[in-house]
């Protein structure tokens, strides 16, 4: 049986089919809880914001225009709501902080040995610890990281509002970030 | 070639020629095999996702899809109503009359509550039938 698009199950619910709701709840339940949670950094928050998405796109499921934008649309939701949280409920919701590093970020070459030792590095495959640190990245960086499974850059770019260019430098910060924690970690054998 | 085009095609997102060139590239960059490489080992990393709490997801159905109907919050308020009535008849009914056992009123309370309760079940089922 053929898998059935986003679209096609928010048109089959609108017209009353509840197992079609349900099918796109399950989909999409485990990466916007996780980017809601990483957003908000409460999992009692997070569970009142993931529930109001959903009842979002069941209540107005007859005037939504899917248009291959479901995802995007449950994860821009969960954006607006996590930040009207944040806003209601801690004094800075900016992601724009100034990165620390300024604009130079772009070392084309890693120093000699880096590459083999990033090679390793990856090869490694320290899930748990890699998503510590994503978890510990500046906001920016973050999201960027989180998103990047589901959406591409451009489409990131369009869900956060900023150049493709930005959101590229954020992932690459992020990124780097994270390669340097672990290489100058003593105990990551390389 | 920049770390701005190895995320680029790592996501898929290059023109078909500058796919073609970046591979090209890439075979013999180890600064770029290394940079992909890493790419790839966060991004699989982060999207190790934990499952949304199952208490979390019952929640939202019970909101939407499973959310009893009107009718049937209806029905449980009704005969639980029907149940009290029938115990306060049973006590009243104890109460004027002249002694009778424990036993007995026990007995006679519990008969009348389910004969009253399946009367008004039956007559419930009609009326869902004929609505």
């Amino acid at each position: 049986m053929s898998v059935r698009s986003d679209d096609e199950l928010v048109v089959l619910f609108s017209k009353g089919d509840d197992a079609a709701f349900e099918e796109l709840l399950f989909r999409h339940k485990n990466g916007l809880y996780q980017y809601i949670v990483s957003m908000v950094k409460d999992e009692g928050a997070a569970g009142d914001l993931f529930q109001e998405v959903f009842l979002a796109l069941y209540t107005h499921a007859a005037d939504f225009k899917a248009q291959g934008k479901v995802k995007s649309w449950l994860f821009l939701t969960a954006r607006n709501k996590a930040f009207n949280y944040l806003r209601d409920h801690k004094a800075d919701t900016s992601l724009d902080e100034q990165d620390e590093e300024g604009n130079e970020f772009w070392h084309e070459v890693l120093p000699d040995g880096e590459a083999t030792q990033l090679e390793q590095l990856a090869r490694q495959e320290n899930v748990e610890q890699i998503k510590q640190l994503v978890a510990s990245l500046p906001p920016r960086q973050q999201e960027v990281l989180y998103l990047r499974p589901y959406f591409s850059f451009k489409e990131i770019a369009e869900m956060v509002n900023k150049p493709l260019g930005t959101v590229l430098a954020d992932c690459h910060r992020g990124l780097e970030k994270i390669r340097k924690i672990l290489m100058d970690q003593p105990e990551v054998e390389l | 070639m920049t770390c701005k085009q190895v995320l680029l095609y790592q996501s898929g997102e290059l023109s078909a020629q500058k796919t073609a060139a970046f591979k090209k590239h890439l075979a013999t960059c180890k600064n770029c095999q290394a940079r992909l490489a890493w790419a790839n080992t966060v991004e699989q990393a982060a999207a190790t996702v934990s499952a949304a709490p199952a208490h979390l997801v019952e929640r939202v159905l019970l909101k939407t899809t499973r959310r009893p109907s009107v009718w049937k919050r209806f029905r449980a308020v009704l005969a639980g109503s029907v149940a009290m009535v029938a115990l306060a008849v049973g006590v009243g009914m104890y109460m004027h009359q002249s002694p009778a056992s424990h036993a007995e009123l026990v007995a006679y309370m519990s008969q009348t509550s389910q004969d009253e309760y399946a009367t008004f079940s039956s007559d419930l089922d009609l009326f869902e039938q004929i609505f």
